[in-house]
């Protein structure tokens, strides 16, 4: 893939005078890359030059593009003396090597590819020696040729991200595993050429080969990364070391992921937009002819299933342009299926949508088709039509749907020029329904409808994000109350409908006198008067069960919504709704009883199943739900059961009467019957059938190509149609409707019960027909069990899993969808996308080191987690003889990592999360460290369902049985063999702080208690990880920022001797900064600490180690143990007593300020093993309690102890290590306020008193930000270095966030908000784009409510106290921008800078020196990312900052990245 | 014992009492004491230590920021301090401060190199530290090389060229103006002009004796030439002076002390021949110079006839006023003008130095 690079060089300015007699320069630009160099014209005497050069073109190779930075390179002409060099330019290209994201899609409809990628602005000119030396601007852009050599040694278009998250806006579909490269390369600093150089030379040497080798490692990662399958990398960290005259060695290492951009998905949903308006003309042309067609189909009703088989098979091959695009059309689809039971049904309920009006047009004509056709009437006939109607409107809806969305989105960030784009689309489609509505009936009510659309419709967007809001807080009410609210959502619904339902009542009187819907509205209107006197007293009792069960319904699908994102979540109270108003008829009650008793069945059948069911709803949906989903079930055990009998009969009665229709309705009757029997019998029956059912589905589809898009039809049918007998038409229609709704819904809020009973359903109505002869082998019944818990397990995972991220409702609406389109491979293939960042176990079993680099993960991927595990080696270096083999710094990294993984091993643990290494150089001696932390990985869930979907299509024709069992019957094992885990996760998620091992098979001591929240699992006392918290995480109480720094001095000694001391030094080391740790940790009251991070550095006289996290209340481990004061000395009785007093206030103390609510009982249930209250006891071998007493022997401990009561940050600061600050209640961060570095060098003596320093660098941070308060101090991260035998320097950075009350401060925020990102984003991006984000957000708020969410939504925002306008470039180390969204990911970008003086004293001696350096490393920085076209760079990080004083030098590496 | 110790944040912090002392002059140390003495320590519990660190910080980021702050044209589109515009705009108006009692030993002085050494003088006389009056002065220095040569409205050449605010343009404006025309403004005798009262008096100058059309040949820093010469023609009342005498005393007589009013009756001829003299010199600019020593020597004769300042007020009002009644300039519009421009400026510059 050969590349084409055009650079430009426009003009200079604020050049150095080079010319001391003219006062000006001669400026030339040189330009390189590779080998290849230009040479602009000279600009004689000017200090701001134009250059205006044409392009200068560069034909390289991708991997040499990859390698080589752009090197441009001001000089300054003498005509006398050599040129002058004035400063350079480093341009990494890698940005522009990516894909523009969403560009290819959009050359699809926007038809716009003029937005290349380019690098274009002002770049600062760089001078070792002078730093920055006036400016250039330059604009480059890359052409790539696309080559598929297999071959290739380039990695083009992986995506590195610094970041140790799945970056915003992605998701990662696979997780392929650890990659890493090592490269080693002579360092010119210490080459022999360096002795006849100028110092400018080989710094710029260095410089040229540090992005050379920054660029190859990339590259190699990122062809080792493709090699996995992965297209990019995440947590990539690059590392170098250097190791004087043995060279350079570049580490790099991340994790190969499978990115999939959640634009991308939404992108080919604009697509299909497009696709479906045209779909949706062809249509409405052929709309008449259609009904034509369906009313023929109607007389020949055989004939007319056939075609209208036919018809959907076109359906469903229009919509398969590329998955993507199906899964946006399924999506539309089931979305507008619910649209369409709204507006059937509802009619003006819709209103609340407007264009549900329009939908309401269409659809009465719609329904009046189906309704004249009605009086022919055949009972099957009106599935016809309405299936027909459906298919039609549900393009025209998805348009709608997505109209309403991207509204919707829109609205919320008051953008008015895209809504009333919006609008106008909208207006286009409604003129396109109009036509045809024209040709059926004039609508003379049709004009102001709209128009009434139009002006509600901004009325309402603004109003959804309120009722919304209103709804998810009111959620989180208690249970009783949840009823009353959310009939009060739907009043207020109705209420701002009901003007406009008027207006559609007399447009459907106009249209025609159609007493169904007549008597729709009526009983509309009656419903809304009847949810209002539900509101005063619930008035179930007089509607008797039909009402009962609706409001278990209502109550089902509201928890649906809730669980589903606000934003979509008014899209869903219609159908909400929709049942409420359906009643009309009676038979609806039955459909939704049919719908309800399945799951009631479920329920009552097997209670405990159930129960299981619910709790773990709980545990997924978090806490707010609980009590929602509690009362809606004790609502529907209640009147379900009474129910149950009643409808199971109905359904058989009407099953019976449809026999002979339907073949597949046959089959579904046998299905239900044997569903009920089964129901009758054991629930978990079902389970086992639905798997079987998912064979069979396949099998049939496979089978007969009738059948894939009849299992389609009839799916959704079966139950509504075996009511269509007792009732009419409409409520065939309806019926279809509801189901189709509820499927979706179950889809795509997995989190419901219906998640796991709706496909069941599904399935076994398909297949009931296989299911009614196999089930009855007795080998199913044998299995009953184990299958039942077995694919409930997998789907609560993947709830979980999915929860936070927008795409699984989307994925998951697909697959339900899709699955009722009938393609087999799709529906795989779907699955494969839902099952989201899963891992292959095979694979990741396979892979050399289950690591990743990641320290943030998507709820519910993290099982468990064992604990850090750390390994360390130190090593003598030698020089490298072969510098292309850099075997033996392989070899060492490898040891670590193979170390590392059998730690995990031994703690049961299948993979290592938030994976590093580090390393420390002095001399020739190299200390390496990796850490990470053992975790269980959850893929086993994903992965099984996944496996059993992949035998079942596998294994279609043979009964899989027995290969079912053989499965399940392994991954049981794999769920048993960790203690309880199968129990535990089930109840609840404080299984991720369970014990992964069994205590008594590890060969560390531990002690272990019994989990308090669930009293099952056995829980560490204390939690120590490298990751971020997981989210969901039971904690209470705030986080705080925890260290302990240990110094320990060396004996002077030299190669071996003190290779050998440094390796013998370090467990003590670790160990004594563990214990430090964990005394501060329960001094703090806390137990657990995350965001771990090890920090070892040697020097010649001393080696250092720091520890740093933060300390986290996790309320599902026991609290900790007061430390107790042990002495030897009794004479210092009273003294000990004093202390002890102290340090019990100070726990008391931090407690409250933690906010930590400590029940008593926490500390009951810690384990008996162990009295360790007893001070006596006092046994060093085991490993925790001595972390519980602390020994005052002599006055050194003493100070150890003084100085683990105090520090604590000052009012208003919040101080963790990790990217958000647990337990942030009262507090949300709202602005980026501050990136850091503190640099920090003292001479330090022979006390050796590191914490001291410590401690002056923390309040001398605290002190410099104390205009900010309040605040918070996010991603501390330390770096110790010991340049000299006596000095020690520190280096912090950090990240203040501001703080604010949340406050919901709708619009007025959001335009400020909007602003921030018009400023660079130039609103090309697509309105759909915008939406997926939101979405994601939206979504994720519900489970951070009170955590400062990554993902918060600008409508919660208020900017922080000192009011200013963002401006400029946000730099922040996190891995996201608070207060922002990310749009856009531009690339990654390195640095390099050496600066090197010879007059430190006129730059104000070392301090200034170092600040107007790193000034101007941030000042280029912000300079790159601006020419890039970002506003904000993320995960910026300072690796390395070498400083040699004494040759008044200075050296920063740096790697970073937008 | 520390080396190194610094704080790098992508928005340079500010703090505006810092600043404020690092304008003044403060050195490091002595900011330190200013601050712990205000209670900074006590507030924030921080020690002395962490101040200072704090103080160095801000201190280093300032020297850094002096560059630009030199070129405020600079300062805005640079790139090495994300700087939001109001602060920008503070830090600029901060820097460009002055002390009017440093200013007005500035005055008057020429701007070398030579004068800036010899600051420290200025110093010591005005109790500001060395650091302050060199910053001054530069930046005096600075305004003046800028805008001497500009064409256009002096004050707004200031303001848009380093963003200075209204009045402190404007003050600039007449250093600038004072040193263009080089006003003698050192001798003893004026000494005790404020800087305010130079303002005042520039102020009047420039709006009435300079060139009104602003365009590229004229200059703001320039008097009108014509208006000068014109004022030659004021000879005339010289010759006149029986009538104007007369007509001064009549309009005078119910309004002055008698002393005064006797006083006048004597040395009317003394005092307007001083003033007409001025006027009908002023085209020279050598006399142009010393404008404001013969105002002082005019001054000079009233205050050792202890004139109050009401009186003498009523007097120039009476003596423009009467001039205007003499039928020579009463007939000439263009010598009545001149003659009122220049009493207007004149009146003005000698009450405010009265």
């Amino acid at each position: 893939m050969p590349g084409k690079v055009k650079v430009k060089i426009s003009s200079g300015k604020n050049l150095p005078v080079m010319d001391r007699s003219s006062d000006t320069t001669d400026a030339y630009v040189e330009i390189k890359l590779g080998s290849t160099t230009y040479k602009t014209d000279v600009c004689r005497k000017s200090l701001h030059p134009q250059w205006n050069t044409d392009w200068y073109r560069f034909e390289v190779d991708d991997s040499e593009l990859q390698d080589e930075p752009l090197q441009i390179r001001l000089m300054d002409h003498d005509t006398y003396s050599a040129n002058d060099a004035i400063g350079k330019v480093y341009l990494n290209l890698n940005p522009l090597l990516l894909p523009v994201d969403g560009q290819l899609v959009k050359h699809g409809f926007n038809g716009d590819n003029t937005t290349h990628h380019e690098i274009s602005g002002w770049i600062p000119v760089y001078d070792t020696m002078h730093g920055i030396r006036g400016e250039v601007n330059v604009t480059v852009k890359v052409e790539l040729f696309s080559d598929f050599n297999r071959f290739r040694q380039s990695s083009c278009g992986v995506q590195f991200f610094y970041s140790p998250t799945v970056p915003q806006g992605y998701y990662a579909k696979l997780i392929h595993g650890f990659v890493e490269e090592l490269i080693v390369n002579d360092d010119p600093e210490y080459q022999w050429i360096d002795k006849i150089r100028t110092p400018r030379a080989s710094n710029e040497a260095r410089q040229t080969l540090f992005f050379k080798l920054s660029g190859e490692l990339q590259r190699k990662i990122g062809v080792k990364a493709l090699n996995l399958g992965g297209n990019a990398v995440i947590g990539y960290r690059q590392n170098y070391d250097l190791e004087g005259e043995s060279g350079i060695v570049a580490r790099g290492i991340g994790t190969a992921v499978t990115l999939v951009k959640t634009a991308n998905v939404s992108l080919p949903l604009n697509s299909v937009f497009d696709d479906a308006k045209e779909e949706l003309k062809n249509l409405k042309y052929s709309q008449n002819s259609l009904s034509k067609k369906m009313t023929v189909l109607k007389s020949k009703l055989g004939e007319s299933i056939g075609e209208e088989i036919d018809e959907d098979v076109k359906m469903s091959k229009k919509k398969k342009p590329g998955e993507s695009s199906v899964m946006a059309e399924l999506l539309a689809r089931s979305v507008i299926q619910a649209h369409n039971s709204l507006s059937c049904i509802l009619e003006v309920q819709s209103s609340s949508h407007d264009e549900n009006e329009n939908d309401d047009d269409e659809d009465t004509l719609e329904k009046l088709e189906p309704i004249a056709n009605l009086l022919s009437k055949t009972v099957s006939e009106p599935n016809l039509p309405s299936e027909a109607s459906e298919s039609d409107s549900s393009s025209s809806c998805s348009d709608f749907e997505y109209d309403d969305e991207t509204l919707e989105y829109t609205n919320s960030n008051v953008d008015l020029e895209t809504i009333s784009n919006i609008v106008k689309d909208v207006e286009m489609i409604q003129k396109k329904n109009k036509v045809p509505l024209l040709k059926q009936v004039s609508l003379p009510a049709l004009g102001p409808n709209r128009t009434d659309s139009l002006d509600s419709f901004s009325e309402n967007v603004f109003k959804f994000p309120e009722v919304t809001n209103k709804n998810l807080s009111i959620f989180t009410t208690c249970s009783e109350d949840n009823l009353l609210s959310q009939e009060n959502n739907f009043l207020s619904d109705n209420y701002y409908v009901e003007d406009i339902n008027t207006n559609t009542t007399s447009d459907n009187n106009f249209q025609k006198p159609n007493l169904e819907q007549t008597i729709e509205q009526e009983k509309n209107e009656e419903l809304v008067h009847g949810i209002s006197e539900v509101i005063k007293e619930v008035e179930i009792k007089e509607k008797g069960l039909i009402k009962t069960a609706m409001q278990a319904m209502l109550l089902e699908k509201v928890s649906i919504i809730g669980t589903y994102t606000p934003p979509t979540s008014p899209v869903y109270k219609p159908k909400v709704e929709s049942p409420d108003i359906k009643p009309q008829v009676t038979a609806e009650t039955a459909i939704k009883l049919t719908d309800t008793p399945k799951t009631k069945i479920a329920k009552s059948a097997s209670s405990v199943s159930f129960s299981d069911y619910l709790k773990r709803n709980e545990t997924v949906l978090g806490a707010p739900f609980t009590s929602l989903s509690l009362s809606s079930e004790v609502i529907k055990r209640q009147k379900s059961q009474p129910c149950l009998s009643d409808n199971v009969k109905s359904c058989e009665s009407s099953l019976n009467e449809h026999k002979s229709r339907f073949r597949f309705l046959r089959r579904n009757r046998k299905t239900s019957e044997g569903d009920t029997k089964e129901h009758k019998s054991i629930i978990s029956r079902i389970f086992r059938s639905r798997s079987e059912k998912a064979l069979v589905v396949e099998k049939e589809c496979k089978e007969a190509t009738e059948s894939k898009t009849n299992p389609d039809t009839s799916l959704p049918t079966p139950s509504s149609s075996v009511l269509t007998d007792t009732n009419n038409t409409p409520c065939n229609l309806s019926n279809n409707t509801p189901d189709n709704i509820k499927i979706d819904q179950g889809y795509n809020c997995s989190k419901n019960k219906h998640a796991c009973i709706t496909p069941d359903r599904h399935n076994t109505s398909a297949s009931g027909d296989q299911n009614g002869t196999r089930v009855g082998s007795p080998e199913h019944h044998k299995m009953d069990h184990s299958p039942a818990r077995l694919s409930s397990t997998p789907c609560i995972h993947r709830r979980s899993s999915d929860s936070d991220l927008s795409i699984t409702p989307k994925g998951n609406s697909l697959t339900g969808s899709d699955r009722s389109g009938g393609n087999p491979s799709g529906h795989f293939m779907r699955n494969n996308v839902v099952l989201r960042s899963q891992i292959h176990q095979e694979n990741f079993d396979m892979l050399e080191y289950p690591f990743l680099t990641m320290t943030k993960f998507s709820p519910g991927f993290v099982a468990q987690i064992g604990g850090v595990v750390s390994a360390r080696s130190v090593k003598k270096l030698e020089i490298i003889s072969n510098a292309d083999e850099p075997e033996s710094r392989d070899t060492w990294w490898s040891e670590l990592r193979m170390e590392i993984r059998s730690h995990a091993r031994s703690l049961n643990c299948n993979a290592v999360l938030g994976y590093s290494e580090s390393s420390s150089l002095c001399d020739d001696i190299c200390v390496l460290s990796a850490c990470g932390t053992a975790a269980l990985i959850d893929f086993h869930c994903t992965e099984e369902s996944d496996e059993l979907r992949q035998n079942t299509v596998k294994d279609i024709m043979s009964v899989s049985l027995e290969r079912d069992r053989t499965i399940t019957n392994s991954n049981n094992k794999i769920f048993d063999s960790p203690e309880h885990t199968v129990n535990n996760q089930v109840i609840s998620n404080c299984t991720i702080t369970h014990l992964p091992y069994d205590s008594n098979n590890v060969p560390i001591k531990t002690t272990a208690a019994k989990c308090v929240l669930c009293h099952k699992g056995k829980v560490p006392e204390i939690l120590i990880a490298t990751i971020e918290p997981p989210e969901g995480i039971p904690s209470t109480g705030k986080g705080c920022f925890i260290d302990s720094y240990i110094c320990r001095p060396l004996k002077d000694a030299k190669g071996e001797s003190i290779a050998k001391e440094i390796s013998d030094g370090l467990p003590f080391l670790e160990y004594e900064l563990h214990r430090l740790l964990i005394n501060k940790l329960k001094i703090k009251g806390m137990n657990a600490i995350f965001g771990l991070k090890f920090r070892m550095s040697i020097g010649e006289r001393m080696i250092i180690g720091i520890a740093t996290g933060t300390a986290v209340f996790l309320s599902s481990l026991p609290s900790p143990v007061l430390p107790t004061l042990v002495s030897d000395q009794m004479t210092d009785d009273k003294k000990l007593a004093h202390i002890q007093k102290r340090l019990n206030d100070t726990v008391k103390k931090n407690k409250e300020i933690y906010q930590i609510k400590d029940d008593a009982q926490n500390g009951k249930v810690l384990s008996e093993d162990e009295s360790e209250d007893e001070p006596t006891s006092l046994d060093l071998s085991t490993g925790n309690k001595d972390c519980c007493v602390l020994e005052v022997d002599d006055p050194e401990d003493e100070e150890v102890l003084r100085l683990l009561m105090e520090e604590r940050p000052p009012e208003g600061f919040h101080v963790v290590n990790t990217e958000i600050v647990p337990g942030l209640d009262d507090l949300e961060i709202i602005k980026n306020l501050q990136m850091f570095t503190q640099i920090y060098r003292v001479k330090f003596h022979q006390s050796y008193n590191i914490s001291n320093h410590f401690q002056r660098l923390l309040q001398s941070v605290y002190f410099k930000l104390r205009r900010m308060v309040p605040c918070a101090l996010c991603n501390l991260q330390f770096r110790v270095d010991l340049p000299e035998t006596d000095e020690v320097q520190l280096c912090v950075f950090g990240m203040a966030l501001g703080l604010g009350k949340p406050q919901k401060k709708g619009k007025a925020i959001l335009t400020s908000k909007r602003n921030d990102e018009d400023l660079i984003f130039k609103l090309d991006e697509d309105p759909i784009l915008e939406n997926t984000t939101v979405l994601n957000q939206n979504r994720s708020l519900k489970y951070k409510q009170r955590s400062p969410s990554k993902y918060r939504p600008q409508s919660m925002k208020q900017r922080h106290v000192p009011h200013r306008d963002r401006f400029g470039v946000d730099i922040t180390p996190l891995s996201y921008v608070p207060g922002g969204v990310i749009e856009r990911y531009l690339g990654n970008l390195n640095f390099f800078f050496i600066r090197e003086t010879t007059s430190i004293r006129e730059e104000g001696g070392l301090s200034g020196f170092i600040h107007s350096f790193v000034t101007e490393v941030l000042a280029i920085v912000r300079a790159h990312v601006t020419a890039l076209g970002g506003n904000a760079m993320v995960a910026f990080f300072l690796t390395e900052i070498v400083l040699l004083h004494n040759l008044h030098k200075n050296q920063v590496s740096e790697l970073l990245k937008v | 014992m520390t080396e190194v110790d610094v704080f790098i944040s992508n928005y340079p912090l500010v703090d505006p009492e810092i600043f404020q002392l690092w304008v003044e002059g403060h050195t490091a140390s002595e900011a330190v004491a200013v601050l712990n003495d205000k209670g900074l320590g006590i507030e924030t519990g921080a020690t002395l230590e962490l101040i200072a660190s704090d103080v160095l910080d801000h201190y280093r980021t300032y020297s850094l920021l002096e560059k630009l702050l030199s070129n405020p044209n600079k300062l805005q589109e640079q790139l090495a301090f994300q700087i939001d515009p109001q602060t920008r705009l503070w830090l600029i108006e901060k820097y460009y401060e002055f002390d009017d009692e440093v200013i007005r030993e500035l005055l008057g002085k020429k701007l070398s190199s030579k004068n800036r050494k010899d600051l420290d003088e200025v110093a010591e006389k005005t109790g500001k530290s060395l650091k302050s009056c060199r910053r001054q002065f530069d930046n005096v220095k600075r305004v003046f090389k800028t805008v001497e040569e500009m064409p256009g409205s002096i004050i707004e050449n200031i303001k848009s060229l380093f963003y200075l605010p209204d009045e402190l343009a404007k003050k600039y404006a007449c250093i600038v103006f004072l040193a263009c025309i080089r006003f003698e403004t050192s001798k003893k005798k004026l000494q005790y002009l404020s800087f305010n009262s130079w303002k005042k008096c520039c102020e009047a100058i420039m709006e009435q004796w300079t060139y009104k059309i602003t365009g590229p040949e004229y200059y703001d820093t320039e008097m009108d030439k014509e208006f000068l010469l014109e004022l030659r023609e004021l000879k005339i009342l010289l010759d006149r002076e029986k009538d104007h005498k007369h007509l001064v005393c009549l309009y005078l007589k119910p309004k002055l002390l008698q002393k005064n009013f006797i006083d006048l009756d004597c040395n009317f001829r003394l005092y307007t021949r001083a003033i007409l003299t001025l006027a009908t010199a002023l085209h020279r600019s050598r006399d142009m110079k010393n404008l404001f020593i013969d105002l002082a020597q005019i001054l000079d004769y009233f205050k050792q006839n202890n004139w109050s300042i009401h009186d003498f007020e009523l007097f120039l009002q009476a003596y423009n006023q009467c001039a205007v009644e003499i039928d020579v300039i009463r007939t000439d519009a263009t010598l009545k003008s001149s003659w009122e421009k220049f009493m207007r400026v004149l009146s003005r510059c000698l009450l405010v130095m009265y």
